[in-house]
C-alpha cells in the first residue's frame, strides 16, 4: 500500500470521528431541552388553583366490614372532622372520644360470634349532620 | 527434545479437560440449586395463594332461618337477602353461643327463626357450611329522643333514618349519660333524660310483649352538649 493511501485512510477515519461526535452532542442537547419544556408543562398542571375541602367525612380504614378475625380484640382505624365526639359501641363495650387530630385509632374487643359495632361521630360544627357506620365483625377462633 | 514437547502438549490438554470439566460441574450445581430454590419459591407461592383464595372464599354471613330441610337451610340476612346454606353431614358443626361461650349441639336444635352465623365456602349458589353458630342478635342504634313515657319507663327514639324505635327502660338496663365538662361516661337514672337528648343503645333485636325493644344499655348524650 502506497504512503499516500495510509494518509488519506487514517485521516478519513479521524474526521468520521469527530462527525458522530459532534451529532451525538447536538442529539443529546435536543433531548435536554425537550424535557425541560415537559417539567415545566408539569409544574403549570400542578399550579393549577384546586379547590380546598376542609371537612374529613368519616371513613373506617380498617378493619374491613364483615371479616372473619380470630383474636378477640380489634384495632378500629379512621378518619374523621378534628375535634369530633366519637362513640363506638357494640353489645359488649361503649367508648367514648374526642378526636384532636384526623385520623382517630382504637383497640376494641370483641365477643364471640358475631359482633354489631356502631361508631356514631357527632361533629363538633352545627353545621355538619352526625354520621354513622356499622361493621359486622365474625370473631371465630377455630375458623382461621 | 521431541519427547518433552509431546509431554507439554499432553499436559496441556488434560490441564484443558480438567478445566472443562470443572466449568461444567460448577455450572450444573449452580443451575440445580438455583432450580431448587425456584421450586421452593413457587411452593412457598402456591400455599401462600391456596390460603389466600380460602380466605377470601371463606366467608361469614348471618341471620334468621326461614327454611330448614337435611341437607340445607335458607336465611334471610339484615338486607332481607335469602342465602342458601348448604350442609355436609360429616364436615358442618353445629355451636350455641350463650355468655361468650360456645357448646356443641346438633343440627335437630336447629329451629325457624334462630339467628345463625354461618362460615364456609362461599359458591354461585350459596355457601358450604363449615360452622354454624346460633347467637343473639342485637340491636345497636342511635337517635333523637322525641318523646318520654315516665308511668311505663320507655323512650320514643327518631333514628336517623327517620325510624321510631320505642325502647324500655328495663331495671337492667345499664344507663351511662356523657359528662359534657370531661367526656367521661357517668351512671344515670331514667329521671335524668330529656325530649332532645341524643341516646345510643344496645338492645335484644326481639320485641317483647308491649311491642317495645327492651334496652340493654344507653349512653345518653346531653342536649347542651350540642349548644356549646
Amino acid at each position: 500500500m502506497k504512503k499516500e493511501s495510509l494518509i488519506a485512510i487514517i485521516l478519513g477515519l479521524f474526521f468520521g470521528f469527530v462527525f458522530a461526535v459532534f451529532i451525538v452532542i447536538i442529539l443529546s442537547q435536543n433531548k435536554l431541552e425537550k424535557r425541560k419544556i415537559l417539567v415545566s408543562e408539569k409544574n403549570v398542571t400542578i399550579l393549577s388553583p384546586a379547590k380546598k375541602i376542609d371537612f374529613t367525612p368519616l371513613t373506617i380504614d380498617k378493619p374491613n366490614n364483615n371479616i372473619i378475625v380470630n383474636k378477640d380484640q380489634i384495632s378500629i382505624e379512621g378518619s374523621v372532622d378534628k375535634d369530633s365526639l366519637i362513640i363506638i359501641q357494640s353489645p359488649i363495650k361503649d367508648l367514648v372520644l374526642q378526636n384532636k387530630e384526623k385520623k382517630f385509632k382504637v383497640d376494641f374487643p370483641l365477643a364471640l360470634g358475631e359482633n354489631v359495632i356502631k361508631i356514631v361521630v357527632y361533629p363538633k360544627r352545627s353545621n355538619i349532620k352526625t354520621q354513622e357506620k356499622t361493621l359486622f365483625i365474625y370473631y371465630l377462633p377455630n375458623e382461621i | 527434545m521431541r519427547i518433552k514437547k509431546i509431554l507439554v502438549i499432553t499436559f496441556f490438554i488434560i490441564f484443558l479437560g480438567f478445566l472443562i470439566s470443572f466449568v461444567i460441574l460448577a455450572q450444573e450445581k449452580v443451575s440445580t440449586s438455583s432450580s431448587e430454590k425456584e421450586v421452593e419459591i413457587l411452593k412457598e407461592k402456591i400455599a401462600s395463594k391456596v390460603a389466600q383464595l380460602r380466605q377470601e372464599n371463606n366467608q361469614a354471613v348471618s341471620g334468621k332461618i326461614i327454611n330448614l330441610s337435611e341437607n340445607q337451610i335458607e336465611i334471610k340476612d339484615n338486607n332481607d337477602k335469602k342465602i342458601l346454606i348448604k350442609l355436609d353431614p360429616t364436615l358442618t358443626k353445629y355451636y350455641r353461643i350463650k355468655n361468650n361461650q360456645k357448646k356443641e349441639i346438633n343440627f335437630s336444635d336447629l329451629e325457624k327463626n334462630n339467628y345463625v352465623v354461618v362460615s364456609g365456602i362461599t359458591t354461585d349458589k350459596g355457601i358450604n357450611a363449615n360452622l354454624i353458630f346460633v347467637d343473639e342478635k342485637y340491636l345497636v342504634e342511635f337517635g333523637r329522643v322525641i318523646e318520654i313515657n315516665k308511668d311505663s319507663y320507655w323512650l320514643k327514639i327518631n333514628t336517623i333514618t327517620n325510624e321510631n324505635i320505642i325502647l324500655d327502660i328495663e331495671t337492667y338496663t345499664k344507663q351511662l349519660m356523657l359528662n359534657i365538662k370531661d367526656l367521661q361516661l357517668e351512671k344515670t337514672g331514667f329521671s335524668k333524660i330529656k325530649e332532645g337528648d341524643m341516646i345510643n343503645f344496645v338492645a335484644k333485636d326481639a320485641k317483647n310483649e308491649n311491642n317495645h325493644f327492651s334496652a340493654q344499655k344507653i349512653i345518653v348524650i346531653p342536649q347542651e352538649y350540642f349548644l356549646k
